[in-house]
């Protein structure tokens, strides 16, 4: 504060002439910028508001295009000039794609992805548990180790997981690519809620033990709540990552075509003869719509959760 | 709750500690060879400085550790290898740790539950009992979350006693609460401890808390047993350098000193004249070496040109607070070493006067210089006699 000048109630200073200048002496960027204030909206705010919806137009337009594609009658794909909203809107894609089996992939997937993510979470939330409050020999090394193999693509190793499959007998199974994606996703899980558990207080398991719970039942009766965002996290990465892989599916089940999931239902619509893109992109929405209901249905636990979590006493 | 006994066996001893022992992997001695017992129905406070090992031997007594070696009887029955809910111990924690997704009377009951057989309606009724005895009937259905730091520790207390434990652990359990509260729950907890009559271990790292709310107090430093005793035994009698400094407030003035060749004086910041009482306790120190402790209450302020029969040092005062019935002066002697003198009432003198410290031969203590051991006290009744008024010393 100068000490000439006397104090605002806002806060200012009365003596500080350049602060408060004539209305009819500022341009009208000035008057602009002055008003901004009032709505809340500062100019950097409006950059990048820019640059959001920039994103979302790069992000959205493929899908709404997919969604335009399927929509059409057939031939009207490739007219000129190109209109983002079919002049005439036609099912048949859908029709032709639920005919040629999309009720099959459909099945598959949802079990696959069902009992893949549920084997996920079943293995993934004792092991964190016991990486973040049991102290044993190794941990840290065996921690590690669960990261190393996060790093390994699966890609990398296809033609061995083939072999061990086949000489399993696993090979054209869904119970051998459901143990594929859970051998495979559990590492990244494992890391993920290991985190979660770590900010909750120890002392909630010492109560529970004192109440007279063994490990299991603390994790069952005390633990699970507070991890439950993690829990959803892990049900959400592991649904949209299974519920979408194409290379172990196909390299798994192969030529088995009842047991085909939507990613490999949407690949046989593409030959050597040409794309059928009226059929790819019904089946694509078909495939997407499971994952966004999912993601919707969860996303609103999830935030709940989050919401919960920051509350004192936790 | 069942019927407490309230018959003659408070003098017997309910909760021992004998030898414990707690060490961690890689060699962190938490807990050194700790032996205490106490009867039953008795307020035991551990206190110590963070590391000392409280929370340590709380959690071996809870079994929330298990100890290296040593043995812990409830009831003359060894607890070791025991699981914590066959202890019939309760447990309140710094951070309450409630159950944030169960409502206060899930909080409370749940111990019945996972332990018991009884009937629901009898959890009810039991933890509507505990809850009015704490006066939170009130907030039985809101969860955690939605309670102040208050009523989150009454839930924790009524979650500790609906089990009618034998044996009360208390980990810092007024922490987290403002000063207000903290002494109105610290009077609660008496209250509470008293009434049910449940012996009880309390950790604190506060020594004002430990020194209102304990029967007796432990003090504990680097996992070692410094001192065990009442309170006031404590402060006017401390075993060692590190529990003189630690208990009181503000703590105790320590003066590093040689005794002089003759035995006449104790040398070191200042030259402090020695009697043949002192001059005995000096003489039992391991090397010449010996520690000059005074509490803050026992030295007078005389002005500058002042000179009383007792030993006294020129100074000036550094800084003054004021602090209600009584006021803190600091004063830096000129030989160097600055003390903290309390005086009743308001400051005798402004910031920069220049003072005389008296400080009479009856009020000192003398700790050896390397071992820290207490080689002398003052006697009580002349102590005694000296806090509350504070007038001059007559020696």
């Amino acid at each position: 504060m100068t000490d000439d000048g006397t104090e605002r109630t806002d806060g200012g200073l009365a003596g500080e002439e350049k602060t408060v200048t004539d209305p009819a002496s500022r341009t009208a960027f000035q008057r602009v910028r002055d008003r901004l204030p009032v709505i809340g909206v500062r100019p950097l705010d409006i950059v990048v508001y820019i640059v959001y919806g920039l994103a979302m137009v790069f992000f959205a337009f493929p899908v709404l295009w997919v969604v335009s594609a399927s929509l059409r009658p057939e031939g009207e794909l490739f007219s000129y000039p190109f209109r983002l909203f079919p002049q005439e809107v036609s099912l048949s894609a859908y029709e032709q794609v639920f005919s040629a089996g999309m009720m099959t992939w459909l099945f598959n997937s949802t079990i696959i992805t069902v009992l893949g993510v549920a084997s996920i979470i079943a293995v993934s939330v004792p092991a964190a548990y016991a990486f973040s409050r049991f102290e044993f020999r190794g941990r840290r090394g065996l921690l590690g180790l669960v990261l190393m193999f996060q790093m390994i693509s699966s890609v990398i190793i296809i033609v061995p997981l083939y072999t061990v499959m086949t000489s399993l007998g696993l090979i054209r199974t869904r119970a051998g690519l459901i143990l594929l994606y859970v051998g495979i996703q559990t590492p990244f899980s494992i890391w993920l809620l290991k985190g979660y558990f770590d900010t909750v207080p120890r002392e909630l398991d010492y109560a529970a033990r004192i109440d007279g719970c063994s490990r299991l039942q603390t994790l069952r009766h005390v633990l699970l709540r507070p991890i439950a965002p993690g829990i959803a996290v892990v049900a959400i990465f592991n649904t949209v990552l299974t519920w979408s892989e194409f290379v172990l599916a196909y390299t798994v089940l192969g030529t088995e075509s009842d047991l085909h999931t939507i990613s490999i239902g949407i690949y046989n619509f593409q030959s050597q003869f040409g794309n059928d893109w009226r059929a790819i992109a019904a089946a694509s929405v078909v495939g997407m719509l499971p994952l966004v209901i999912v993601f919707i249905g969860l996303q609103r636990y999830f935030v709940k959760g989050l919401i919960e979590g920051s509350l004192k006493g936790q | 709750m069942t019927d407490r006994s309230t018959d003659n066996t408070t003098a017997q001893t309910h909760l021992e500690l004998q030898n414990l022992v707690k060490e961690y992997p890689g060699g962190t001695m938490a807990v050194d060879d700790i032996s205490l017992s106490l009867p039953r129905g008795e307020l035991l406070v551990l206190v110590g400085p963070s590391g000392c090992g409280k929370s340590t031997t709380l959690r071996c007594i809870a079994g929330l550790e298990e100890p290296t070696a040593g043995d812990i009887l409830i009831g003359g029955e060894s607890m070791v290898g025991r699981r914590p809910e066959e202890r019939e111990i309760a447990m309140v924690f710094q951070n309450y740790a409630l159950y944030p997704h169960k409502t206060a009377r899930q909080n409370i009951g749940f111990g019945l539950r996972m332990t018991t057989d009884l009937p629901d309606e009898e959890v009810r009724n039991q933890v509507e009992r505990v809850a009015e005895t704490l006066g939170i009937t009130d907030l039985l259905e809101k969860k955690p979350g939605s309670l102040s730091g208050g009523q989150q520790q009454r839930v924790a207390l009524g979650r500790a006693i609906v089990r009618d434990p034998a044996v009360f652990l208390l980990d810092e359990p007024l922490s987290n609460l403002d000063a207000t509260l903290r002494t109105q729950m610290r009077t609660e907890i008496q209250q509470l401890q008293r009434d049910l009559e449940v012996t009880t271990v309390y950790v604190t790292h506060d020594q004002t808390e430990a020194m209102t709310i304990g029967d007796r107090i432990a003090v504990l430093r680097d996992g070692h047993l410094q001192q065990l005793g009442r309170p006031m035994a404590c402060y006017r009698e401390p075993a060692n350098r590190f529990v003189a400094s630690f208990i009181g407030e503000p703590s105790m003035n320590l003066l590093e000193c040689r005794v002089a060749a003759g035995d006449e004086a104790l040398v070191g910041p200042v030259a402090y004249p020695i009697d043949d009482t002192l001059a005995a306790a000096a003489a039992e120190a391991d090397g010449r070496d010996v520690t000059l402790g005074v509490r803050p209450e026992v030295p007078t302020l005389l002005g500058p040109e002042e000179d009383d029969s007792g030993p006294s040092f020129p100074g000036r005062i550094d800084v003054v607070e004021p602090v209600g019935e009584r006021s803190f002066v600091y004063v830096t002697l000129d030989d160097g070493p600055q003390l903290t003198v309390a005086v009743p009432g308001r400051p005798p003198a402004r910031e920069g006067t220049p003072v005389r410290v008296q400080i009479p031969r009856d009020g000192v203590h003398i700790f050896d210089g390397q071992t820290g051991e207490a080689l002398h006290h003052p006697a009580h009744s002349e102590l005694e006699g000296r806090v509350p008024t504070s007038t001059p010393g007559g020696d």
